[in-house]
């Protein structure tokens, strides 16, 4: 591998890291706080992502299709965690079993709405095109490199939230005693269908975000679960600073593979999380259940 | 107990004559796949109805029984005996190194590292020609022939199918009654209990996940002998989860869940597609329904619908409160 | 016993009618969440030049033939010939089953519904693109509807698992959809599945001849997704670029599935004329779109599904991209031939709800129905004697489709025209694939003389080379 190769792989993979980060937050933030396995994460990923471009593409704005994709997956979050995982809280498996279930009519009908066609995004023109990087005289895309800051201040402001704010120390709090919290008079229910709502919201904001990286397509909801399911096992589920380094090793695993033996590199990530499992089943960053 | 009996023996009868009443297509094409179908199922009712472990990789388990049969057989020109032999031997041994990565993790982790393993397997199938030959997989995989007749030939094939499902479910439910299932109920209920009883836990789910992967191997035998094929698309993410699906819809605790929930489920993919589009909106519905609604499957509601006229149609494989769903 | 069948299936509608009951019970709570995907968001987008693709792909059907439901009646009445039409209409490919259905509509109305006499009828059966549905569909469609012939299937590992059932049906029919796998019909054939359509290595025909003469490539690289497919569509390029002279410096093959590009994009060799590229859908976007982000220098050239109508119709800002890109396959929108042009006529009269244009699907699904019916007029509709006179009759078939002559091969596969197109935008802003070059009578070995090229090998992803290919026809 040549040196400016070397370079652009790498950045190619913090960049789809960065990706990777957004998209898993959501998931991990939902299973710390609420202990759900929420295996609908890519159909809400897919959802945002089709909500967003039939906005931005009806309004003529990505930025507003971002939001939209952010408050109406939040929205549909909130009906999922209150219609149908409330009454079943605490059965772990069931409420994995009942996201199953719901991904599957998901998929089916959001097939139905937007068909089997390619959504492609066109973002503002400020963050798209390509970059020269001087010295190596390599172009970067401007997106990509839009998303890693992206990523960066996201996971930034969710650490200044969860250290600082008094809702972060709740939420802190919930992920290592829940029972603890709610004995001492705070209102669980809400905090739960607060979380579910954000963690939603950030999976439909990364159908955006991502889907601009690439495109949106049926079949990326089952990609970006298995994605996520990946980077959060590796990271320890429920644990910030866990998610982040795994996107980024999981990532970087599998760009670097792509280029060097492309034919094993679908395998490479998987191996990756049974090694992790097989030595710390409670991920890099988890804390033993 | 006896009215028990009596309808047990009536349903024995009645799938014992199928082929001399029934319509041929359904007695090759819908009930022949439940009962292979219901084995590989069964294959996981047995892990989560008595181990509490629910599996997404039996299916990957059952395909690699029919690689491995595909595998000797075409690729390697082997006779159908060895073939046999090597499949279910590769079923059980990839079981038994899926159950020692995975014994560590419970519950909804176990489920997760079974479907990241099943992913392993799905991508090395699919991009390994020397032995998995790739995308395409493996044609022209032949049946046994014995005395001049192909084992695939219906009214054979539906027997076989029906022998070797009864004594599968015969087995399963053997093994609830011997120290060895008991000691896997307890440790469901109470891991750390039996722990501190001196069994070895982890050296029990092993086992357990290495019998499962027996049992998936027999019913992807019969899988690959059906199909005369076998492609990796026969053990990706969606051919996983039907599993589990028809195990819930039936009933992830009953073993004759594992056969009920198999029979519907190939009812409704063989028939629904003429009537809707959107079978699998209602396809996942009906999970949906059934997960919240009737934990117990169709067998659950069987099992009260049964017991509402004051009788049991069904006993319990694993009577406990806790279903592990 | 059919009386008895028909008892117990009706047993089983009520079981299910049961089942789905207890769904629809449920609905009501449910809606909370299934209505939460179908909340009423922006309707589809304005620009999208196929409005048909959001329209239920079992759009009433306009012929009275093929109005009837598969399961009204089991098995041919008298004086009827029941054909069943095996195709995707399920999942991401529905788009390309309606399509297909459309096809065998076209050709069946073309017949006025009936030949000899017999009303023809039309059994439709989804699959999922896998081959084990794929054969599991087939079956119900023979044994089940007691069709007499398949039309289908779709894609290429789908033909294979058919070709393979076929041998065991001797007397039922199978003409192809519009799979596309060579081995189908090139190595072990069977005996009663005929292709009236040109297979992935025929679609290229023209292809390295016009990149080599015309647009002056002489180093290329390819990339393609590692399965049987783009193996033999990048053989089909090869096999003629590299016996002009060129040179392929380098293959890259990547995994089903892979969805970001950059690195390979990155790994790509700078001293290469142009890559030859065959991703479809959703892959050929990504492609294309990272390809422009990173600056790619060298020109891009197109397998059949690279620069397909579904992928030109991509919503977005795709099309800067694609323009000029050359490419080939067996239809050409603005073919001027009358008959192509006649036959989009019918199209666009049957089918209001359509496409702008008849896709490759409606075209490879009609050429094989017209074929089979063609045979079944040679024999009057006679079924009799396990179908063998039908099947010979097949094989003699010939006839003048829409895009140029058709008749068959010793293997009952189609030798007929291709085209080498390039993307351009039309008068109305669309982008579409304008003809360049016709290619009259391909056959499956491109005009190659067939012992040397049947020891090339089944095409995988590191056979065939182009030392190999200039070593055994010569450069």
């Amino acid at each position: 591998m040549s040196w400016p190769q070397f370079v652009t792989v790498t950045l190619n993979g913090l960049t789809l890291a960065a990706l990777y980060f957004i998209v898993a937050i959501g998931f991990t933030l939902i299973f710390g706080v609420l202990r759900v396995v929420n295996l609908a994460h890519g159909s809400l990923y897919l959802f945002g992502g089709y909500l967003g471009w039939s906005v931005a593409d009806r309004t003529g704005s990505w930025v507003l299709g971002a939001v939209a994709a952010l408050f109406v997956t939040a929205l549909a979050g909130l009906l999922l965690q209150l219609g149908l995982l409330r009454r079943i809280h605490g059965q772990e498996l069931r409420e994995a079993l009942v996201t199953i279930g719901v991904s599957i009519v998901a998929a089916d009908l959001m097939l139905a709405r937007w068909g089997g066609f390619t959504y492609d995004f066109s973002p503002p023109e400020v963050i798209t095109g390509g970059l020269r990087i001087p010295l190596l005289d390599i172009g970067y895309p401007r997106y990509r490199l839009f998303v890693l800051a992206f990523a960066i201040a996201l996971g930034l402001i969710l650490w200044f939230v969860l250290a600082r704010t008094r809702l972060g120390i709740t939420v802190r709090a919930a992920i290592d005693d829940r029972d603890m919290v709610a004995a001492v008079g705070i209102d669980v229910q809400r905090l739960f269908a607060l979380m579910f709502a954000v963690g939603a919201g950030l999976a439909g904001l990364a159908g955006v975000i991502g889907g601009s990286v690439l495109s949106i397509s049926s079949g990326e909801d089952a990609r970006y679960l298995l994605a996520s399911l990946i980077v959060v096992i590796v990271g320890g589920m429920g644990s910030l600073p866990g998610t982040a380094v795994a996107a980024v090793l999981v990532a970087l695993v599998e760009q670097y593979s792509l280029a060097l033996f492309p034919t094993y590199a679908a395998i490479v990530s998987f191996l990756l999380m049974v090694v992790v499992l097989a030595l710390r089943p409670q991920g890099l960053f988890g804390r033993p259940a | 107990m006896r009215k028990t009996r009596l309808l047990a023996a009536l349903l024995l009868l009645l799938l014992l004559t199928f082929p001399l009443w029934g319509s041929a297509y359904f007695v090759g094409r819908i009930f022949t796949p439940a009962l292979f179908f219901g084995i590989i199922a069964l294959s996981l009712s047995l892990l989560a109805g008595y181990g509490g472990m629910v599996s997404l990789a039996q299916m990957t388990l059952a395909g690699l029984a029919g690689y491995g049969y595909g595998y000797l057989t075409i690729t390697l020109g082997q006779p159908w005996w060895i073939g046999i032999l090597a499949g279910l031997a590769v079923a059980t041994l990839a079981a038994l190194v899926f159950g020692l990565i995975a014994v560590r993790s419970t519950g909804i982790y176990f489920l997760m590292i079974t479907v990241a393993l099943g992913m392993v397997a799905y991508a090395l199938a699919n991009q390994n020609r020397s032995i998995f030959g790739g995308h395409t997989g493996i044609l022209g995989i032949r049946a046994p022939e014995l005395f001049g007749h192909s084992l695939v030939e219906r009214t054979i094939f539906y027997y076989l199918c029906l022998a070797v499902g009864l004594a599968t479910y015969g087995f399963v439910r053997y093994l609830a009654g011997t120290p060895f299932g008991l000691a896997l109920q307890a440790l469901r209920d109470d891991p750390r209990r039996l722990c501190t009883l001196g069994y070895n836990v982890a050296l029990h789910r092993v086992a357990a996940f290495t019998l499962s992967g027996f049992l998936a191997g027999i019913g992807g035998l019969l899988l690959v002998w059906y199909n005369g094929a076998i492609s990796p698309t026969t053990i990706d993410l969606t051919r996983l989860i039907n599993i589990l699906v028809i195990a819930v819809i039936g009933g992830l605790a009953y073993a004759e869940g594992a056969f009920l929930g198999a029979l519907v489920f190939v009812l409704v993919t063989n028939f629904a597609s003429s009537f809707t589009q959107r079978f699998n909106t209602m396809i996942g519905l009906t999970f949906l329904a059934i997960v919240l609604f009737s934990p117990e499957g169709l067998s659950g509601i069987a099992l009260r619908l049964w017991s509402l006229l004051r009788r049991t149609l069904l006993t319990r494989v694993a009577p406990s409160r806790h279903t592990g769903l | 016993m059919n009386r008895q069948e028909r008892r117990l299936s009706r047993r089983v509608l009520l079981r299910r009618a049961g089942l789905f009951g207890l769904a629809a019970s449920a609905s009501a709570l449910l809606g909370a969440c299934a209505g939460q995907q179908a909340t009423p968001t922006p309707a589809p987008p304005a620009a999208s030049p196929t409005p048909a693709a959001a329209a239920s792909p079992t759009a009433p059907p306009a012929t009275p033939a093929a109005a009837a439901s598969p399961t009204a009646t089991v098995g041919p009445a008298a004086g009827e010939i029941v054909i069943g039409i095996l195709a995707t209409l399920e999942g991401a490919f529905a788009l390309y089953g309606e399509e297909a259905v459309r096809g065998v509509e076209l050709a069946v109305a073309e017949f006025g519904g009936a030949i000899a006499g017999k009303k023809i009828r039309l059994v439709k059966e989804s699959t999922d693109a896998t081959p084990q549905v794929a054969r599991e569909k087939a079956r119900k469609l023979i044994e089940q509807d007691k069709v007499d012939c398949i039309v289908g299937p779709l894609s290429g590992d789908e033909g294979l698992a058919l070709r393979d059932y076929a041998k065991t049906i001797p007397d039922k029919t199978i003409v192809n959809g519009t799979s596309a796998a060579q081995d189908t019909t090139l190595r072990d054939p069977a005996p009663n599945f005929f292709r009236f359509s040109t297979d992935g290595v025929q679609w290229m025909a023209g292809l390295g001849t016009y990149c080599y003469e015309v647009k002056g490539y002489r180093r290329v690289a390819t990339l393609g997704e590692d399965y049987s497919y783009p193996y033999s569509q990048v053989a089909g390029f090869l096999l003629e670029f590299c016996r002009l002279g060129g040179d392929c410096v380098a293959q890259f093959w990547v995994p089903i599935g892979t969805k970001d590009y950059s690195s390979v994009i990155t790994a790509m060799p700078s001293d290469i004329d142009a890559i030859y590229v065959i991703l479809g859908g959703a892959d050929a976007v990504n492609f294309l779109k990272a390809y422009a982000d990173f600056g790619g220098k060298a020109a891009l050239i197109g397998g059949s599904s690279t620069i397909d109508q579904n992928v030109l119709e991509t919503k977005g800002a795709l099309r800067e991209r694609v323009i000029g890109i050359p490419g080939a396959m067996p239809v050409a929108a603005d073919n001027p031939d009358p008959a192509w042009k006649a036959w989009v006529d019918a199209y666009r009269k049957q089918f209001p709800q359509g496409l702008s244009t008849p896709s490759l699907f409606c075209w490879g699904y009609y050429v094989n129905a017209k074929g089979l019916l063609l045979g079944l007029q040679a024999v009057n509709g006679d079924l009799s004697d396990g179908q063998k006179e039908l099947q010979a009759a097949l094989a003699k078939v010939e006839f003048d489709g829409p895009t140029g002559h058709i008749k068959l091969d010793k293997n009952r596969q189609a030798i007929a025209n291709n085209f080498v197109v390039e993307v351009a935008e039309g008068p109305d802003g669309n982008l579409y694939n304008k003809l360049v070059r016709v290619v009259e009578g391909v056959n499956q070995t491109l005009g190659l003389p067939e012992d040397k090229y049947l020891a090339l090998g089944s095409f995988t992803r590191d056979n065939p080379t182009c030392e190999k290919i200039k070593q055994t026809f010569g450069s």
